[in-house]
């Protein structure tokens, strides 16, 4: 699989607004912003330095005049999850549209969320763009609701429901991911939960989309995430430890609605796979750091048997035999920890960049007590199994 | 497939009003006012596909018709959502089925259809047989599936 821009683009700086579950934290631009401004200073670079700008929740054209940046000569507002940004961005660095690029996502709760309800412009923010002159139009905009099929959440609800019945799997296969997760979140002061979670616990928990529960699901979080990229030769005149995109890619088959996907052997996960160990020259075994999408427990189950640590039906077995029973999680043949910030299931949900930022924290060897040693390679795999699976491979440049 | 007394788009988009009907599935909603699944054939090839879309994913003929189809089906998967209403607590399963006109599509592809599941769920399992029915809601009518105690192809 062709791959020219292997390892020529450089991830140089991270930011992040602290993920919350309390109201009062602005708005959903202000977010953005705040993630922005401390990867370009934690880059050790200004305004003037960048010339591209890639997000969502907040489109590109706006940040770029939030931060006052003089001149832009690329600029993106991709859908998520964060594998479309990131792709997006390393492209345009690596073709020359741009030479450094801030790429950030911020999450803003709506308003129906219980402790928010009585926020007014939180419900305008959620309002703007519902109305339209013609009726048509104005149905449009409630979103990409089609008629007779399932959108979001449902969908992998059933889709746990056909994993389970369709391989003879239990639960487990599902709580493994909740605990692992909320195990790891324990050491990471960004994460918004941090209580211990038992197996009694995750199976006590009331149901939400049977067959999955309230710790099936992630949490939802006002937070925003930012990450500089520029050119692998540009990174090595910067002061942080370059982290280097290997390969990158998203993956999607043809009927990739939610309940339109062919089977579970066939999803993009798959196509995922296939691509980014194609692009690669690493092998699941160079893996420090994995850190799988866990929107939903089962979506992190998949991934696991999609992206090769086991044949598909098969995770429930291999989450059993790589449970570490002394520190209550997921070590990969004793060593690679999965989601060691808590992803979204814990931390917060991010759709992906809490991933991505892991991942460079990680292999910069600045993620303190949850740290991995001698971490040089992170392989993340934003998004689900419909049309949204991305994969991106990071390692270190020395 | 609808009759010269067949609901105007204006019916369509009064009965539906907190649906996202476009120009794509009108027809679709059109039928469900007449107690019809009307679901997008290719006048060409053959091939069934949902949700509707302007032209075939197999051959890219745009002589694709919503055609009345059976409704009959094997269910595929399914869920439960939980919920709540002004009446307290809300479940509402909601099955995913192959249905049977599809199975002879000339892609492969199922021809995979979703909605709620009305009346009895004891013998709700993957595999079994259901047929789509037709329920009142406000001035509109949504479609629904139930059991129904036959054999045929499995999921």
């Amino acid at each position: 699989v062709r791959n020219p821009a292997k390892d020529q683009v450089a991830i140089v700086g991270v930011g992040v607004a602290p993920y919350t579950r309390q109201p009062g934290a602005g708005s959903s631009g202000a977010l953005a912003a705040q993630a922005c401004v401390a990867a370009i200073r934690d880059a050790g670079l200004g305004a003037a330095d960048i010339d591209g700008v890639c997000g969502s929740s907040y489109a590109d054209v706006e940040m770029q005049i939030a931060l006052g940046l003089p001149e832009v000569t690329w600029g993106a507002s991709p859908r998520v999850p964060f594998c479309y940004q990131m792709l997006e961005a390393v492209n345009a660095v690596y073709a020359g549209a741009c030479t450094t690029a801030v790429v950030y996502h911020s999450t803003y709760r709506r308003p129906g969320m219980r402790e928010l309800h009585q926020d007014p412009l939180r419900e305008r923010a959620s309002s703007f763009g519902a109305s339209s002159a013609t009726p048509w139009r104005a149905r449009l905009a409630m979103g990409p609701l089609e008629p007779g099929t399932q959108g979001g959440g449902v969908g992998y609800a059933a889709w746990a429901q056909r994993y389970l019945d369709e391989y003879g799997a239990t639960r487990e296969a599902f709580g493994r991911i909740a605990v692992n997760n909320r195990t790891n979140a324990t050491k990471n002061p960004n994460a918004v939960m941090r209580t211990p979670m038992t197996f009694d616990d995750y199976y006590a928990a009331r149901m939400i989309r049977e067959p999955l529960g309230l710790l099936d699901l992630d949490v939802p979080v006002d937070a925003a995430d930012a990450l500089v990229v520029t050119t692998a030769e540009r990174a090595r005149d910067l002061p942080n430890r370059a982290v280097l995109v290997h390969a990158a890619t998203i993956g999607r088959t043809a009927r990739c609605r939610e309940d339109q996907v062919d089977s579970l052997t066939d999803t993009g996960q798959d196509v995922v796979a296939r691509t980014l160990w194609g692009k690669s020259d690493l092998t699941l075994a160079d893996v420090d750091v994995f850190l799988p999408y866990d929107g939903f427990t089962m979506i992190s189950t998949m991934w696991f048997e999609s992206i090769g640590y086991c044949g598909h039906g098969e995770a429930e077995g291999f989450l059993r035999e790589h449970w570490d029973d002394a520190q209550d999680r997921i070590l990969i043949d004793g060593r690679v920890p999965v989601n060691p910030h808590g992803g979204n299931l814990s931390e917060g949900a991010t759709q992906g960049s809490g991933a991505v930022r892991e991942g460079v924290v990680q292999l910069r060897g600045e993620a303190a007590e949850r740290q991995t040693a001698d971490a040089s390679v992170a392989l993340v795999t934003p998004g689900g199994i419909v049309w949204n699976a991305g994969g991106i491979l990071l390692r270190t440049a020395d | 497939v609808s009759t010269e007394n067949a609901p105007s788009d204006d019916d369509v988009l009064a009965a539906y009003p907190a649906l996202p009907v476009d120009a794509q599935s009108v027809e679709f909603y059109r039928g469900l006012l007449e107690h019809k699944l009307l679901l997008n054939r290719c006048s060409d090839c053959g091939t069934w596909h949902h949700p509707p879309r302007v032209l075939c994913p197999h051959c890219w003929s745009f002589a694709v018709a919503p055609t009345e189809c059976s409704g009959r089906g094997d269910v595929y998967m399914f869920t439960a959502v939980h919920g709540a209403d002004a009446t307290g607590p809300t479940r509402t399963v909601i099955v995913t089925a192959n249905l049977d006109d599809g199975r002879d599509n000339g892609n492969g592809a199922d021809l995979r259809f979703t909605a709620p599941l009305a009346g009895d769920e004891a013998e709700l399992v993957t595999g079994a047989r259901v047929t789509v029915d037709f329920v009142q809601q406000g001035d509109g009518v949504l479609p629904a599936f139930r059991l129904v105690a036959e054999g045929g192809p499995r999921a």
